[in-house]
């Protein structure tokens, strides 16, 4: 049991480290695997799915919690098997769209907790 | 054969008793409802023309504001996951409204009076429809009745082809096997039950007892390689599902075409017909808009003009026999596609009548054609376009361009088409434009570098103008109406590195493992705002009226609220803004005097965070009311009456609002 905690504590630790920047970079290589065949190699959006770049993400996601985007992220996407990216995947795919729409800096990561992430509020 | 049917019919019944009692239902509801005043809307587009036209009048300008909500229809359960991007348009025939929804793609009857689940059909197509490059609920189902029976059509996500009877929702057992058709097979070339890139969501187009159904594949641009599966159009026999014929959308050799295609078309895929298909009962055509062969950007692997690539078909709808076709571009490199229903109309020429037919594109021409031999109704002329540098790219030297009408939204861009709110925010613009290569109309894609520009930046963009829902017509008037968006994209090469990822040269993505794209100052590529706000003028929406008696603009107005973050944007404060409209792909209704459209993104509107549904004069354009809707239109509406009173029904969904149909009528008197 004590192995564990020590485990959890570096991984705590590690996670504290990391910085956003990093978090984007995971994303936005993540997006480009996942989610650009549909949304576009630069989120522009093609017939089949919407732009993930503003104005239509700023129109559709202003003022909302990131709590619901990562939540619609891990619940829907990608269409081809939703669910299987896991809460670190899709909170870094958030924050390289929000990053790509000037909605979120490089200086820290995504909080984790959909708690906190409720608190934050798209474009404000 | 008939008693062994019913036989079927009856013991299929009681095996599914829950469908049995719904059925039930079914029967009697289509009954109580059916009154002589009763209109139907049998067709996605209303009509086998797509004309989303229909002559209603009891909702007008003077009572819309009064709209209230008759019933809502939720698709939360309709698969393992909400939908939230719904396309449908829904029929309606005998006071039962039939559609697709949900992420199954279920099939559901409903009472259009109430809103009552009557009865529904469901199929778990499992790994096939998972790697489904089509999936979500499409855009609905199609209808076919003799008089005697009747049957409701669909494409699965899977790619089946599936008739059920109307009354009882169950599959028709004379129709293919069980009632299904597996479009994967009987295609003329070799399709995997799987892995294999084919689909379709629109739906099929039935025409003197054929159904014609096309196909649609992944979005193309960054395919991994260039030899996809073909999209070959298929006609079959409604009763039996007997594959009657096959239109080769990529011509095979010796057929006419092939010579379009100096190396050939062994390997190349596409080629599509992933739009609404629109026939002529009477002339016995049907009208096929063909997408791009393989590589949407990227013609490398298809040097010459590619018939029918971005061709508007006319085929025998018995024979699949081509009798013309005119291509809206030659090899083309914007994805432009054919991406909508081409809408026949009958227009006063000459002292007769000219059967013509209007394309809406993306590439925000109207081409207006003789439908009965594919020639221009005004002059459509070869004028020569800019020509590019991509290695292995080749050029098409001149494009065909319409002399009339003129275009319906923004085609190319300029310094004067950049926002201009206020000088610093054009000055910004312009800054950031010069990263761009800017020019007209097809202008093409071109090679992002460090040290040059990060590649063609260009409107209508590739998602145009207008899109797959197309438009609508008024045969009183000979007016077409189109929502369409002013939504420049990039259109930037890179060279493929890694040919793990694709058999293309160059690619709109990188493959490099460090970006030759580095932002240069605040600017960051492939952004196209300017502190927040789109970067060129509004409107970004709007809905034009084009007058088809002589080819010209009759009105336009900005479509869409302003959204929020412009209205509060910090840089704007004490200017006035005129409604800007908004950027989305929207249908719209013509009925016998209002235009009827909802927008595209939502707001806070003061009933809430939504959209609006709004009406214009259809003379005139002039806003004659608005109602309120939780979520943007995602669909495209439809009406109908029934028991006296008259029906709008639209699809609504988007960011967390999950796929619900509306149903509005007037309050009871």
């Amino acid at each position: 049991v004590k192995r564990w905690i020590v485990i959890a504590g570096m991984g705590a630790l590690l996670v504290a480290a990391s910085d956003g920047r990093e978090q984007i970079e995971r994303g936005t290589a993540l997006y480009g695997e996942q989610c650009a065949s549909c949304h576009g190699a630069r989120m522009e959006g093609q017939d089949v799915a919407p732009a993930l770049r503003s104005p239509a993400f700023a129109s559709e996601w202003h003022g909302r919690p990131v709590a619901d985007l990562t939540w619609r992220i891990n619940s829907t996407m990608p269409q081809n098997a939703p669910g299987t990216l896991d809460a670190a995947q899709t909170n870094a795919i958030a924050a390289a769209i929000l990053h790509a729409n000037d909605q979120h800096g490089d200086g820290a990561e995504l909080p984790e907790s959909p708690a906190a992430q409720k608190t934050l509020l798209i474009g404000q | 054969v008939r008693t062994i049917t019913r036989r079927l019919f009856i013991g299929g019944l009681a095996w599914l008793g829950l469908t049995a009692r719904l059925a039930g239902q079914a029967t009697g509801a289509g009954k109580a409802s059916s009154s002589p005043a009763d209109t139907d809307w049998r067709h996605y587009g209303g009509d086998l023309a797509s004309t989303r036209y229909a002559p209603l009048d009891q909702i007008n300008g003077s009572n819309f504001n009064d709209l209230d909500i008759a019933w809502r229809f939720k698709f939360d359960n309709f698969g393992p996951q909400a939908e939230y991007k719904y396309e449908a348009t829904p029929l309606v025939t005998g006071g039962i409204l039939y559609t697709t929804g949900g992420t199954r793609r279920t099939v559901v009857a409903i009472n259009a009076i109430s809103g009552e689940l009557l009865w529904l059909y469901r199929i778990d197509e499992g790994v096939r429809a998972q790697k489904s490059p089509r999936r979500l609920s499409g855009h609905g189902v199609s209808y076919w009745s003799d008089g005697d029976i009747a049957r409701i059509l669909f494409v699965t996500v899977g790619y089946q082809l599936v008739s059920l009877d109307a009354r009882t929702g169950l599959p028709d057992p004379d129709f293919g096997h069980a009632g299904i058709v597996d479009l994967k097979l009987n295609d003329d070339q070799q399709i995997g039950p799987d892995n294999d890139d084919i689909g379709l969501h629109s739906t099929p187009c039935v025409c003197r007892n054929v159904v014609i159904v096309g196909a649609a594949h992944s979005t193309g641009f960054q395919p991994p390689h260039h030899a996809n599966v073909k999209g070959y159009v298929r006609g079959f026999d409604v009763r039996s599902g007997k594959r009657l014929w096959i239109f080769h959308t990529i011509p095979r050799p010796g057929e006419l075409g092939y010579d379009s295609w100096p190396k050939g078309t062994e390997t190349i895929g596409n080629g599509g017909v992933w739009a609404q298909i629109s026939a002529d009962a009477e002339l016995g055509l049907a009208y096929l808009p063909v997408e791009l062969p393989t590589g949407d950007i990227n013609g490398e692997f298809r040097p010459g003009d590619g018939l029918f690539g971005e061709t508007i078909v006319a085929v025998d709808v018995l024979t699949g026999e081509r009798r013309w076709h005119y291509q809206t571009i030659h090899h083309g490199l914007w994805d432009y596609d054919v991406p909508a229903a081409p809408i026949l109309v009958d227009l006063p020429m000459h002292g007769g009548v000219i059967k013509a037919l209007a394309q809406p594109t993306k590439q925000a021409f109207l081409y207006v054609l003789d439908r009965t031999n594919g020639r221009p109704i005004w002059p459509i002329v070869e004028r020569p376009v800019p020509q590019g540098d991509v290695p292995r790219e080749t050029y098409s030297r001149t494009q065909p361009i319409p002399t009339r009408p003129p275009p319906f939204d923004l085609q190319g861009i300029g310094i004067k088409d950049l926002i201009d709110f206020t000088p610093e925010l054009r000055a910004e613009a312009t800054a950031l434009v010069r990263n761009y290569r800017v020019g007209p109309l097809y202008t093409p894609p071109s090679v992002a570098t460090a040290d040059g520009t990060w590649g063609t930046l260009l409107a209508p963009g590739a998602i145009g103008g207008a899109n797959w829902p197309g438009g609508a017509y008024d045969p009183d008037t000979h007016r077409l109406y189109v929502f369409s968006q002013t939504n420049p994209t990039v259109f930037s090469l890179f060279a493929n590195e890694n040919k793990a990822v694709s058999d293309f040269g160059y690619l709109p993505v990188e493959t490099t493992p460090k970006s030759v794209l580095v932002p240069r100052g605040h600017l960051n590529p492939g952004d196209l705002t300017v502190e927040g706000l789109p970067l060129v003028r509004p409107p970004w929406g709007r809905i034009t009226a084009i007058d088809l008696t002589n080819g010209s603009l009759a009105w336009q107005v900005a479509h869409g609220e302003t959204p929020d973050e412009v209205r509060h944007h910090p840089r704007l404060k004490g200017l006035t803004i005129p409604r800007t409209g908004r950027t989305g792909m929207l249908g719209v209704l013509v009925t016998k005097s209002l235009v009827i459209c909802g927008e595209a993104g939502v707001f806070t509107a003061p009933d809430g965070r939504g959209a609006m549904m709004r009406a214009y004069d259809k003379d005139s354009g002039a806003e004659k009311g608005a109602v309120y809707m939780p979520a943007p239109q995602s669909g495209s509406p439809m009406t109908y009456m029934a028991k006296g009173r008259q029906y709008i029904v639209v699809a609504i969904s988007g960011g967390t609002y999950p796929a619900e149909l509306l149903a509005y009528r007037l309050p009871a008197v």
